[in-house]
């Protein structure tokens, strides 16, 4: 199956935790396959700085994760994304993201249990968008995210140059594709 | 315990599921006894020769754990056949306690099967135990169905988000494949 949407060459991505998580380190074939996909695109991959923070205060057990995150800068192809909240709109995506979130979750959600930090994605592809970018691309972890932060980057208007994309299931398929 | 115990209409045989509370219970403590039950559900009919080279386990062991699961009585030999081939039965519990009631599924097994071979599953388990497994289990198979984000599962289990979100990937790869072979997993919410 091909990756949907197209991403286009050279533009914009952001990626959270879950697709370090899901591609493991340099040696998987998963790792090599998203490495791979980044050269050929020429994308420009970045990183929340909430999403590394959150790495780095991670327990001990799991230094094999923030490894993961070290490989793939030192390799030269994932650098920290910080969010501007100056930048005119972003706080209110961050803010329209988190009651997108709250409505679109099951009953026993609460609104403590919404994460700043899955928030903070969206304000970023906002920032980006608005900004240099042409294009940008966001991998989320999960199909709850992806379809909250479409919905509020759709009413935000930059809905046709930016795409949501559940990220595990994205690096299978190109496995599927290099690989298979 | 009351005559309520006996439930009208229903066949019940108090001592073939205390049998599989057991069984299912040895099979969550251990993990390579999990880990053939697992292959056998999967792959069955299946002949033994082929367990260990697929498993890479030693005769002895491999005979130990079949001959475990013949007295626990989820294992079928089937003699008839040559070479002999064996079959496990899927696992189904439902547990209602003062807790609230859970399902317990292969779905389970096929987790704590796959510690020796998936980091990020026994990382979790030696720091969490199998009943926070079994909770992840629970909160993945909720993610999946999009009731909420992978952070605010971890919120739920009450880990830290790498540590939710680590063991949430690495059980929704277990829940995918189950799929094939867990006849109960729809229910196992």
């Amino acid at each position: 199956m091909a990756p949907e949407p197209e991403i286009p060459r050279d533009s914009t991505a952001i990626i959270d935790s879950s697709v370090l998580i899901a591609m493991g380190g340099p040696d998987n074939e998963q790792y090599q396959a998203f490495e791979q996909f980044v050269k050929d695109r020429t994308l420009t991959v970045y990183i929340p700085g909430h999403v590394a923070e959150e790495m780095g205060e991670s327990p001990d057990a799991y230094a094999y994760q923030r490894d993961r995150l070290r490989a793939a800068q030192n390799a030269g192809w994932l650098k920290p994304g910080r969010i501007d909240f100056s930048t005119p709109g972003v706080s209110e995506v961050v803010d329209k993201t988190r009651k997108r979130m709250l409505n679109l979750s099951a009953e026993d959600v609460t609104e403590d249990e919404i994460e700043k930090t899955d928030t903070i994605l969206a304000g970023l592809a906002y920032q980006y968008a608005t900004g240099d970018a042409t294009y940008v691309t966001l991998f989320v972890s999960n199909t709850k995210a992806e379809q909250a932060i479409e919905d509020v980057l759709s009413a935000a208007d930059v809905g046709d140059i930016t795409s949501v994309i559940e990220g595990r299931s994205f690096i299978a398929n190109l496995v599927a594709d290099q690989f298979g | 315990m009351s005559a309520d115990n006996r439930i009208a209409g229903t066949q019940t045989d108090p001592e073939e599921t205390f049998n599989d509370f057991l069984t299912y219970a040895e099979l969550l403590n251990t993990p390579q006894l999990a880990r053939l039950y697992t292959f056998i559900l999967r792959d069955g009919p299946v002949e033994i020769e082929t367990i260990k080279t697929e498993l890479d386990m030693p005769h002895s062991t491999t005979y130990k754990y079949l001959g475990r699961l013949e007295e626990m009585g989820v294992l079928t030999r089937h003699d008839d056949e040559t070479p002999t081939t064996v079959t496990v039965e899927p696992i189904h519990l439902q547990l209602d306690t003062e807790h609230g009631v859970v399902t317990a599924t292969p779905v389970l097994i096929d987790a704590i099967g796959r510690q020796r071979e998936t980091e990020d599953i026994r990382v979790f388990v030696d720091r969490q135990g199998i009943p926070k497994l079994a909770a992840a289990l629970h909160y993945t198979l909720r993610i999946m169905d999009g009731d909420f984000t992978q952070r605010t599962g971890a919120n739920k289990l009450g880990v830290h988000p790498v540590e939710g979100m680590t063991v949430f990937t690495a059980l929704e790869d277990v829940i995918e494949e189950a799929a094939e072979y867990d006849p109960y997993l729809d229910r196992a919410d």
